[in-house]
Order: structure tokens, then sequence, then C-alpha cells
């Protein structure tokens, strides 16, 4: 379906005028209660569509549903039928607490490859796109092409392909005034946001060299089962196969990189380091690295150090260290701080970030502040961590341009359920950034 | 279906002690240290593991004999549980593997406090009464998580006085908001480290095995010193799992309550069979 397929359709035409006439008017956000204390969707209540039932999408359906009453989860898709209604009959199950919005009927569950444009389809106005990111692309693209705002889970591709594809459709987003945002909760999470605003104003005087960590234990997985086909098995154990996952550093770290690039304002120019697989061996958990420890360069002869891990029985570290000419900060979720002469800790209460990320996309909808496209942004931190992954891969430093440039595209020349095999472990020295998988 | 599950349980509780007993020539049970003896100190080998809990005596309730950890149940025990490393170095037994584990935490479940030495901490009820499950089937005793009353019985022997529980415990006043390896504070007068503070610790009040209640004793890192004492309980409360980003949440893990721990008693097997009849009977209430 084609945006002006969309817009010659009388509903659609009426829904999302009114969205867009509102958004308009962003720049009062205050005048919107004052029409009667009636804000456009209170008479017409916000339709969510889910794009990847798993854990992690039922979650986001139910955070929608948590940050404002007028949410109808109405449609939802996954290219897997178990899958898709687990997370309905489980969303069913919150009746006593969200009545029927959280129960989506039988006529707006769909499963299979194209479940995505089935729910694209229905008379949704923003998807929750959760499947594993190695779909993110095409399915960001589709929405934005379809005409919804969109809220999508971290990160938002695996490859450079992917990335140009999600920061064309996020410029998309923008001619079309919708509202996108990223599932990095800590652009959410007030003690983050406070701790950015202290150092603007200059709290630890300029931010010269950043170190951030995701380092924990082992994850799930789904043993492979010899009546599946390789590519279910592999769909199905995502979070070990590159073009799915991106790789750990991809699928996690990207979240405190991100923190990185907020700070210093920019992406990296270059990064150069190692990784490797040594640990994590079993066959069962793919072809992923199981460390890496990457140097990437800023402008300005500005720096971080990157770590990530996924090991069992050692010590966890996720979180954030900034140096600046006059003091230091440290962070992770539900805390930061400045030490130095500026010295501060939040202390202060703050809404659970994952329903706060949907309270600001669904008041962006509504037009009751600023329109938030977090779309180019979350592109550039998503391809900070793949640019560091492919130095580790390659051995090879790599440059924000080569990256940019690349040709590497990891997804599958058709997607069906048939043989496939796993892609071999990344030789520093021997694997090109360029490669054909 | 609860009832099925209630006779797999026994099912598997005679398992477990014929295998216990089929073993007891030739098996690993030949290097388990001997039993008990009232009144001792005694030190319980976990086998399959580099592992051992110092088990110290203490009067139970009702006058009678029961042992106490030392000592918060620590990252090196449980990351062998978790993460079936007694598995991988192919020192299981078949008791143990039967016990159901929890699935590995998304998040870096220390926290970035510490690992080796550090209480383990974050997991729910279910998973600490799993663990102890665990624990019995390694080494052929009855070990579990305290009841209120239980508890609270080992707090009054450990006697720790009012105006010096800080150099006993961990608590908001000294702990920098982070946990602290286990034993680093004075030990009380029944030799034990960090009842009060470090990690609350688990005790059970009811509920069945899938959905068992409890509450935490004893204080955390993050307690006020004040509230730290015998009597002081924090119920369970759902906003310990609020930021779990997956729906359903964690049945075993606490995306937001990092002052939760474990620390395990031992009753011999004659009080064992006693507490069982007594659940029995409960059971037909």
């Amino acid at each position: 379906m084609t945006n002006n397929d969309h817009e010659a359709s009388p509903d659609s035409i009426t829904r999302r005028r009114f969205i867009a006439t509102t958004s308009l008017g962003a720049a009062l956000p205050l005048a919107t209660p004052a029409l009667g204390g009636i804000s456009p969707f209170a008479r017409d209540e916000i339709r969510v569509g889910v794009i990847g039932c798993g854990g992690r999408g039922t979650g986001a359906a139910m955070n929608a549903l948590q940050a404002s009453p007028d949410i109808r989860i109405h449609a939802m898709g996954d290219v897997f039928a178990d899958r898709m209604t687990s997370s309905r009959d489980h969303l069913r199950g919150q009746v006593e607490r969200f009545g029927d919005r959280a129960s989506v009927p039988d006529a707006n569950c769909f499963a299979g490859w194209d479940a995505f444009q089935d729910v694209l389809a229905t008379d949704c106005d923003y998807v929750i796109l959760a499947t594993p990111p190695g779909f993110r692309p095409q399915h960001f693209e589709a929405a934005i092409a379809a005409g919804k705002h969109v809220f999508m889970e971290k990160p938002v591709a695996v490859d450079p392909v992917g990335i140009r594809k999600v920061m064309a459709a996020a410029k998309s987003a923008d001619e079309q005034k919708l509202s996108v945002v990223a599932g990095t909760q800590r652009r959410h999470e007030q003690c983050y946001l406070d701790m950015i605003e202290r150092i603007r104003s200059g709290a630890i005087g300029t931010p010269i060299a950043a170190r951030c960590y995701w380092n924990q234990s082992g994850l799930w997985s789904i043993d492979a089962q010899a009546d599946r086909s390789d590519m279910e098995n592999q769909l199905r154990n995502w979070l070990y196969h590159t073009w799915l996952s991106g790789d750990h550093i991809v699928e996690q770290h990207v979240h405190n990189m991100d923190v990185v690039n907020w700070v210093y304002d920019a992406h990296p120019t270059e990064v150069y380091g190692v990784g490797g697989r040594q640990a994590r061996t079993d066959p069962k958990y793919g072809h992923i690295f199981d460390h890496f420890s990457l140097e990437y360069s800023y402008p300005d002869n500005r720096f971080a150090h990157s770590m990530c891990r996924q090991m069992e029985g050692t010590p966890g570290r996720v979180e954030e260290r900034i140096t600046g000419t006059e003091g230091h900060t440290r962070s992770h979720s539900g805390m930061t701080e400045i030490m130095g002469p500026n010295a501060w800790k939040f202390s202060g209460k703050q809404t659970n970030p994952y329903v706060q990320e949907h309270m600001d996309l669904q008041a962006s909808i509504r037009g009751e502040r600023e329109r938030l496209n977090e779309g180019q942004r979350i592109a550039e931190s998503t391809m900070t961590a793949i640019m560091g992954r492919e130095a580790a891969y390659t051995g090879q430093l790599i440059t924000w341009d080569d990256a940019m440039a690349s040709t590497l595209d990891l997804s599958p020349m058709v997607y069906e359920f048939s043989e496939r095999s796993v892609h071999d472990v990344a030789i520093p020295g021997q694997t090109e950034l360029n490669r054909t998988v | 279906m609860t009832r099925f599950a209630i006779c797999l349980g026994s099912v598997l509780t005679l398992f477990i002690s014929a295998g216990s007993h089929a073993q007891k020539d030739s098996g690993p049970e030949d290097a388990l240290p001997k039993a008990p003896t009232p009144g001792e100190v005694w030190v319980q080998d976990i086998p399959g593991t580099a592992c051992s809990l110092t088990m110290r005596p203490v009067s139970s309730p009702d006058g009678g004999e029961m042992w106490v950890m030392e000592r918060e149940v620590t990252w090196n025990l449980f990351d062998v549980f978790i993460f079936r490393l007694d598995e991988k170095k192919k020192n299981s037994t078949p008791d143990s593997d039967a016990v159901t584990r929890p699935t590995k935490p998304y998040i870096a479940v220390d926290r970035g406090f510490g690992h080796n030495d550090y209480p383990a901490l974050s997991m729910s009820l279910k998973n600490a009464l799993q663990f102890a499950k665990w624990v019995s089937a390694k080494t052929g005793r009855t070990y579990r998580i305290p009841t209120v009353e239980e508890w609270r019985t080992i707090c009054a022997q450990a006697a720790i006085p009012a105006d010096q529980v800080e150099d006993f415990a961990w608590s908001k006043a000294n702990s920098d908001e982070k946990t602290h390896p286990v034993g680093k504070k004075r030990a009380d007068a029944l030799g034990l480290h960090d009842l009060y503070g470090n990690v609350g610790e688990w005790c059970r009040t009811g509920g069945t095995d899938e959905k068992p209640e409890g509450v935490l004793m004893g204080g955390g890192y993050e307690s006020p010193e004040a509230s730290l004492n015998c009597e002081s309980n924090q119920p369970y409360d759902m906003m310990w799992n609020d930021s779990d980003p997956q729906f359903p949440k964690s049945i075993w893990w606490f995306a937001d309550a990092a002052y939760v721990g474990i620390r395990l008693i031992c009753v011999d097997d004659a009080q064992a069979q006693q507490d069982n009849t007594k659940d029995d009977e409960h059971d037909e209430q």
C-alpha cells in the first residue's frame, strides 16, 4: 500500500489530517487542553499496532497502555503464529487493568512473513516495531510509507545498507510530520535528562573523554529443533546471528554508545579495536563474538572507550563515565551523578522510562509537545555500534565514511523457511567490511 | 493441575532420597562431610563446585537444633546454580539436574556492585526456593529459606547491640548505595556476618510452590540504619520488578530491587520430616 492509496481513504484522511493539523499547533502546547479540556484523541483513541510479538513487543504494548488511558492495542502481527497468539492472550489477560483496550480482535491478528504489512493496512495510528533488529529497516520504511507514527526498539539496523534505509525513512517521516521514538529509553529517563542539562551548562567543563560498558553474563538461547527449518531455528535463536541481532555490541551496547553520542552531540569519526569469541563457543550460540573493546575518535580530539562482554561468571558493569575538563560523570539506569567542583547526584522521582517514552511519543502524536523524530539520531547511534563491530570483525580501522559508504548487507536474499547455513565466525585480518554473505 | 504438581513434587522427593541412598556405598556421598554435630560449626562442601558453606548452630524456635549460614549466599555459588556450571564441569548429579533452574537474567544482575564474594541479589522468592532445593539435592540434606519466626529467633540470639549497628551492617548510612563483599563487618554473637544490611534476606510466609509468599528480613544496603532490627520486615512489592521491559515479566529476577538476597538454614532430617508432616496437614485443611 502506498502513501497515496492511504490518503485516498476518507477515514484515514480524517484521522491523519487531524493529527497533522494538531502538529502545527506544537508551538502552543498549552493551547490544546484549553480547547474545552479535550485533546484531539480524547474523542478518538490512539490505536496501536504491534509488529513483533515477543516478550519485548508485548512489554512495549503494555507500556503504551500504561502511558495513557486513551490507547487501544488495535492489531498485532508476528512471523510465528504461536508467538502472536501467546502475546495476544497475555494482553487479553489484562482485562482487569485495561478493560478491552488490550484485547485485539482475531480479525486484526496476523502471522507470517507479511504480517507487518497486514498490521500496517489496519487503521492504526502508531506501530510498535519490536521484531529482531535485522527486520527493522524494512519495517520502518514500510511504516513511514504507510503514514504511521512509530515506536521502534533499538537497535534499528544490523548493517550499513539498513542504516541508510532508516535514515531515508526518518527524513520521509519529517516530510509527513510523523512522530518517531526509539527504544533508547535513557533519552526519556529523568535522571539522564537532568545530567545532560547540567553537562550542557558546563558542570564538568568541556567533555573530552568517555568510557562506556555493557558487561554482563550470558543470555537465553533456544536450542535448534530437527523438525524446524534452519531459517526458523535461526529466527527463534536470533541473538546469536549477526544478520538478526547485529551481535551483542549492537543489540545491547547501543544504549551506552547513544549516551556518549548524546553528551558529545556528535557521532564518531573512526574506530579501532579488538573483539573475539572465547568463552561462549558452543554452536548453539551461532557465530557472534562474546567480547569487544574499542576506541572511538570524535571531532575535536575527543574520544571514547567502549567495552562489552557476555560471559558467565564475570562481574557486570553497564554504565557510562564521562570525563570533562572540570569534572566527571557516572551514569546507569536509575542513577546519574557528577563528581568534581559541581558535584551532584540525581535524587528526584522518575517514571518508569519504558512508559515515559510512550508518554512522550503519544504527546507528540497529539501535538501536545514539539514533534519527536528520533530516527536519524538512533540510526547514528546504531551505526556507531555497527562500525565498532566491524572494526573488531575485520581487525581494521573503520572510519564513519567507510561505514556509511559500505555495501555490507546481511539480509537474506529471500525470506522463506528453508535451509540456511550459519555465517562463519569473523576472523580479524581476513574478514572484510564489504563482504558478501 | 495443582494437585498433579504436588504429586509430582512428592515423586521427585522420593526419587531424590532413593538416589542418595543408592549412591551411599560408591558415589560422591563418600566425599561428604559427616553429619553435623549439634552445637558445633561445620563446613558443608557443595559437591561439584569449589564452594562450601560455613553453617553455625542456633536454637530453633521450639528449642531444637538448626544451623544457619554464617554469610549471605554469594555469586560464587549462585552462578553455578543459574548457569549450570556444575553440569558443564560434568560434576552434576541426577538429583540436582532434576531441579528447575531460573532463566538467565537479561540485565547485569549484579548491578556492577561486584561479583565474587558479593551477595547474590535480585532473585525472586521462587528463584530462592529453587536454589534451596538445588543445594539440598546436591548435599542430601535439608536446606531451606527460614520462616519469619525462625529468622527472628536467629536474630535474637545474634544479639546485635542497637547502639553499634554501624559496626555490624552495611546500610544507607555507610554503604555508598551498593552491596559489599560478605563477611567484612563484625561478626555477631552467633558468629554470623551481615545479618543486618547488605542484602535483605528472604523468609517464607506461605503461598504455594508456584506462587510462594514471603518477606525480606534484616534490611539491605539502602535501608536506613535506624530501621535495622529483628522485627522489621519488607513485604514483596510489585514495584520490585516495575521496569522489567518484557511481558510477561520475569518470574525469576527483579529489575528494580537490588537489595534482595538469601541466607539459608539447615535443619536435621528428623526435624525436616516433622516440618513436612506439618505441611501435609496444612495442605489438607
